[in-house]
């Protein structure tokens, strides 16, 4: 009687397991699956040419989209350069196969002039579009983009709270780029640089790259603090044999 | 009577009259005041000549930004030149500032980068002490090819959902709870058969030897 109580649990728990084990559904990618995968809704925005770039021409093609904006000091640079590495890496299937786009979060600064003298000065060959407020909301809420701008300015220096490495400035001192008074808040060795940039408002996004199929169709998210560029390139090529 | 009135009506006539050219002169007063409105404004920067160095060393202006060289020294003159291909010809610039004064400003020059005579380039300044070279910097001229319009007022909220796609794998699904159940459930079975095979042989033993003493 002990016995088959035993084997009855024993079976239970194999039963469970087996169960546990068929649910579980591996995902194929590195990154995190998009899960049931979202569908891209067309749009047209400008890229930085001032010309009309529309997704659909883009159709059959597996897409890379990162949400960046030029002023974005920590992550965004990276992603870019990370960008440029999946290009290079692509050979001749970037371009004919694999697109890259990267959208900017800051229209209110980044037109298409500025994103022009942003990538050319980068190297980068990818589309950066733009576009109104109206025209890139749908987007942004499209592909589940969270932003919010503050204007925040602590030491009052003109230089918004989240581009500020001082935040303790005296008052009516000229700052540099970085919000450091030119006079009294710099080291001896560095060099002090000013640029005209508006820095009088800051913006926080939520930010990762979206790996979007031939079909149309958000698959992969890639969190910009987690991004491989070697397992973005698996995902791509595992989204191109599919 | 009426000429009382008469009289009221002129007063209150006049206190009009004068009221309305008090906010007329008011208006053209803030007409005068207020700056003509301007998609973009110039900014102004500040060079500070020192005793050894300009601070900032390096600049990145736009067209249509000023900028301002302060001499700070007491002692020396300075005087700032530079030549640049401007949009038509060739500019060449020249200012010079006296030593420090705070009373004046013939310690300063100032240069307004005026869209229609200067191009993006990047000019050498060239700063000359008491007729001497004592300093040289590039300044970079750029294109005034950008918005400054700024988010709305209160700014702009666009809530997402932290673009965590669903079924990632933080999240605990079915399959996970299955898991978890299974490992609990044979974790138990585990532990039932253990106690009654060898605990409760010991047990038993021992009961019999307490039984046999």
């Amino acid at each position: 009687m002990q016995n088959a109580q035993v084997i009855s649990v024993m079976l239970v728990t194999v039963c469970l397991l087996t169960a546990g084990c068929l649910a579980e559904e591996k995902s194929p990618f590195y990154g995190e699956e998009i899960k049931p995968a979202v569908g891209v809704e067309d749009f047209i925005l400008l890229d930085e040419n001032g010309e009309p770039y529309a997704l659909s021409q883009l159709e059959g093609k597996v897409i890379v989209i990162a949400f960046l904006f030029t002023r974005c000091p920590d992550i965004c640079p990276i992603v870019s350069a990370n960008l440029h590495y999946v290009s290079e890496q692509l050979g001749d299937a970037y371009g004919e196969d694999v697109a890259i786009l990267s959208i900017t979060v800051d229209p209110w600064t980044d037109n298409s002039n500025l994103l022009k003298q942003y990538s050319d000065e980068r190297g980068f060959h990818w589309p950066h579009l733009t576009g109104s407020l109206e025209e890139l909301q749908p987007v942004w809420i499209n592909f589940d983009v969270g932003l919010t701008t503050y204007d925040s300015d602590q030491d009052e220096d003109g230089v918004a709270d989240g581009f500020d490495r001082c935040a303790d400035t005296p008052e009516g001192e000229e700052v540099d780029h970085d919000g450091c008074g030119v006079d009294t808040q710099q080291s001896e060795d560095t060099t002090v640089t000013v640029n005209h940039h508006p820095l009088s408002y800051w913006i926080d996004h939520t930010t990762g790259t979206i790996i979007v199929d031939k079909d149309f169709n958000q698959r992969v998210w890639w969190g910009d603090s987690d991004w491989n560029a070697e397992m973005v390139l698996e995902d791509i090529k595992y989204l191109l044999e599919e | 009577m009426v000429k009382l009135q008469i009289a009221g009506t002129r007063n209150l006539r006049d206190e009009v009259k004068i009221e309305i050219l008090r906010i007329t002169l008011a208006l053209f007063a803030i007409l005068l005041i207020a700056p003509a409105a301007s998609a973009h404004d110039g900014m102004t920067f500040e060079f500070n000549m020192e005793n050894n160095s300009v601070q900032p060393e390096e600049a990145e202006v736009r067209l249509n930004d000023s900028v301002i060289f302060y001499n700070l020294v007491t002692d020396s003159n300075r005087t700032i030149t530079f030549s640049t291909e401007g949009a038509n010809r060739t500019i060449d610039w020249q200012c010079s500032s006296g030593p420090s004064d705070s009373t004046t400003n013939s310690d300063e020059c100032k240069i307004w980068f005026d869209p229609s005579l200067y191009k993006a380039t990047i000019i050498e300044i060239q700063i000359y002490e008491n007729d001497s070279l004592w300093n040289i910097f590039n300044l970079t001229l750029l294109e005034d090819s950008h918005d400054e319009n700024g988010p709305p007022d209160g700014g702009f909220n666009l809530p997402g959902n932290n673009q965590q796609p669903t079924g990632s794998s933080d999240e605990i699904g079915l399959e996970n709870i299955f898991l978890i159940t299974a490992i609990v459930s044979f974790s138990a079975a585990g532990y039932i058969w253990i106690s009654r095979n060898f605990f409760g042989e010991s047990s038993n033993m021992m009961s019999k030897q307490d039984g046999e003493e």
